[in-house]
């Protein structure tokens, strides 16, 4: 307790490192705040919510029946086309950012992988309503899809189908036939809310396309533009309850890239464009996540190393370790107790930064007309947490590299150079597969706790540590960043103990 | 001038962490480099092979830091003080030393990188050392104003790897080249040449007014 004392007292009684650990502070929260990013949202501009409170894309083109009771629908899949941009803008952002759209007309024929077309049984025409889905992809098969979550891979082939929707009471069961006699099931889900007499019909929709382009200084831009599928299909058959004639909608946005529809007796085309997915943030999506704000995490990490580095090297330079070990001969308390003191010092410097500058950072960037991709409490609660633990360990690792290495260079280079390092290589240079093991490996997985929005298998996007999404989960990177802080400790108790001072 | 020379060429051939860090020049900007031409297929070999520089620049500014710093952490800078009053006369022959000493190890350096990736040689290998002795200068004027080594090597790390960590989080395109343009890693040979003179005369002021 004397020596937890001792320790807390060198720390706030040198000016420089105090001034240095509210620089951080400083840093972090002015760094999350004045980028002056600028949007066109206004207040009324939000994603729809899916039936989980999840933010949703919902945009397609529908063509349906009302359907009241128990019934199923039947379709021949004759053929799933597309059009993709014309040409992929070679000319890559000068900025190294921003998605770029190349809207020319005509466009070149081809399906991103995610295109979709199927049938489809719906609360309703409302963005965001419940809803199960049975359709064929792009380049991912069959695929049994509900409440925009959830995606089940059916069997694999290809060619023209049938595909076939059952409602019975609240279960909704899709099968797959070669040949129309022979079907097999592909799943039966529970959609969380479809109504007495549902929407049921065949739909299109196809996501953006987005392509990685290298932009200045190695940094990754994304380039793409809208897409569209077109479903053909034949011998369309309803069973049940529901009126006659089928009905075309656009549902959700659309505008001037709105999709068609024709029909001749039992044939149906639709043609759309959009996605029936999550909404994700990064340069397939719209909008960014509150990761956004806690871009500065790195120039306090810099600092807060620094003076945790110098918190043992210091003492080593000016003879004070001869000192502290006479006060204090069980040398692995001295570094315990430094290790409680930095470590407790920065969480709660860094819990502070963290937690006002996620708040502050994002009623700034919507009242500057930026989306900001909304999280429950348990995700904020976890990023800000989270960056506070990060700091908080990786200066009780600088704190065990400064034991071990004793000079303050050598040990404020390994310790800046281990932890952003990485992650700057990992960002810029580094090819996709390499940037992964770099953020899997180093202490630098641990920026993982900052991941705010999940990864979905079901919709196209950069997945990429600049758009805020790691390999690791939040707690498995943390766990990596902890294992190295516990090996560089043990070293230095080791070492402590042996050395002379 | 000789005598300064000299007696600043003992300091560093003796000091026993310098051949250890230029190994370490040698050594980290190859390792990365190799590592790099290893995984990464197609695009600009050249620039590939050269990916080690952005480790290697980290033992250079260590070199560079060290070269004052380490006499202000052991008192040594006031017998160097007494025994040249000319205080710009000391920083400029610890300049002198420090870009020959980097021009030698940068080349070594990256010509291995380029020989282990099979890259030619090209007036970029040339840029790249020149890049390093840049570097070297800047933190040597950073590290003659700030004294102390622990905040001399936080405060040129930070110049070095921050800026293009900050980059993605800003989107208005202007401040974005403004922040390229600008940074000393990335904003080209002459910006980082601006710098470097920056920061060697606002070391050769604090060093002449302030005491030791």
């Amino acid at each position: 307790m004397r020596t937890l004392r001792a320790e807390w007292t060198k720390l706030r009684t040198v000016r420089g490192w105090v001034v240095a650990l509210l620089a951080a502070a400083a840093a972090i929260i002015g760094l999350g705040v004045l980028p002056g990013m600028q949007g066109t949202c206004d207040a009324t501009c939000r994603l729809p919510v899916g039936p989980d409170g999840t933010e949703v894309t919902d945009v397609l083109y529908f063509v349906h029946k009302p359907l009241t009771g128990d019934g199923s629908l039947t379709v021949r899949l004759d053929a799933l086309t597309g059009i993709l941009p014309s040409a992929p803008d070679q000319q890559p952002d000068p900025t190294g950012g921003g998605p770029q759209h190349a809207d020319g007309d005509g466009g070149r024929p081809g399906l991103v992988p995610w295109a979709k077309t199927g049938i489809l049984i719906k609360d309703g025409t409302r963005s965001g309503s419940s809803y199960a889905a049975l359709m064929l992809t792009g380049t991912h098969g069959v695929r049994m899809q509900y409440d925009f979550t959830n995606d089940i891979a059916g069997p694999a082939g290809g060619g023209p189908r049938w595909l076939r929707l059952t409602r019975a009471g609240g279960t909704v069961t899709g099968e797959v036939s070669a040949d129309g006699t022979t079907w097999t099931k592909v799943a039966g889900v529970t959609p969380s809310n479809l109504p007495a007499t549902a929407e049921i019909g065949v739909f299109a929709t196809s996501p953006q396309y987005t392509e990685a382009v290298a932009g200045a200084l190695g940094l990754h831009g994304a380039s793409g533009g809208p897409t569209s599928a077109t479903g053909a299909y034949e011998q369309v058959t309803l069973t049940g309850t529901s009126a006659s004639g089928w009905r075309g909608d656009q549902i959700g946005g659309g505008g001037d890239r709105a999709g068609t529809s024709t029909q001749d007796g039992d044939r149906i085309t639709v043609t759309g464009s959009g996605d029936i997915a999550p909404a994700v943030a990064g340069p397939a999506g719209l909008g960014v996540t509150i990761t956004q704000t806690l871009a500065g995490t790195f120039a306090g990490l810099i600092l807060v190393v620094v003076v945790a580095t110098m918190f043992v090297t210091a003492e080593y330079r000016r003879g004070i370790m001869r000192t502290t070990m006479s006060a204090q001969p069980r040398r692995g308390r001295i570094l315990a107790a430094k290790a409680v003191v930095i470590g407790g010092v920065v969480f709660a410097v860094g819990l502070v930064a963290a937690a006002t500058v996620v708040t502050l950072g994002q009623r700034m960037l919507e009242s500057s007309g930026v989306y900001v991709h909304s999280a429950s409490l348990a995700v904020r609660l976890q990023v800000i947490v989270g960056t506070a633990a990060v700091l908080a360990v990786a200066a009780v690792l600088a704190l065990g590299l400064g034991a071990v290495i004793r000079r303050s260079a050598a040990a404020v280079t390994t310790a800046i150079v281990a932890i952003v390092l990485p992650y700057l290589l990992a960002m810029t240079v580094l090819p996709d597969t390499a940037a992964q093991w770099m953020l899997r490996i180093t202490p630098a997985a641990a920026l993982a706790v900052q991941q705010s929005t999940p990864e979905y298998a079901q919709v196209s996007n950069l997945y990429t540590p600049v758009g805020g999404y790691f390999p690791l989960s939040p707690l498995g990177g943390f766990l990596v960043l902890c294992g190295w802080t516990a090996l560089v400790l043990a070293i230095a108790g080791v070492l402590l103990r042996r050395r002379d001072a | 001038m000789t005598a300064v020379l000299r007696s600043e060429w003992r300091k560093l051939s003796t000091s026993p962490g310098t051949p250890w860090l230029l190994l370490a020049v040698i050594a980290s900007t190859t390792g990365v480099g190799a590592l790099a031409a290893a995984t990464v297929s197609g695009g600009d070999r050249v620039k590939t092979a050269l990916t080690g520089v952005q480790l290697g620049q980290a033992v250079v500014v260590i070199l560079a830091v060290l070269l004052i710093s380490g006499e202000y952490a052991t008192g040594m800078i006031r017998v160097s003080l007494a025994a040249t009053p000319r205080r710009t006369a000391l920083l400029a022959a610890k300049a002198a030393l420090l870009t020959s000493t980097v021009a030698v190890t940068g080349a070594l350096a990256i010509g291995t990188s380029l020989l282990v990736a099979h890259a030619p040689v090209t007036a970029a290998a040339l840029r790249s050392v020149l890049y390093l002795c840049l570097m070297a200068l800047l933190a040597l004027g950073a590290s003659t104003v700030v004294r102390e080594t622990g905040a001399s090597i936080g405060l040129m790390l930070g110049l070095l790897y921050l800026p293009p960590l900050l980059l993605p989080a800003i989107t208005d395109p202007a401040w974005k080249r403004h922040i390229q343009h600008l940074a000393p890693a990335s904003g080209g040979l002459g910006t980082l040449a601006w710098w470097a003179l920056a920061a060697m005369l606002l070391g050769a002021v604090t060093l002449s007014i302030r005491d030791a």
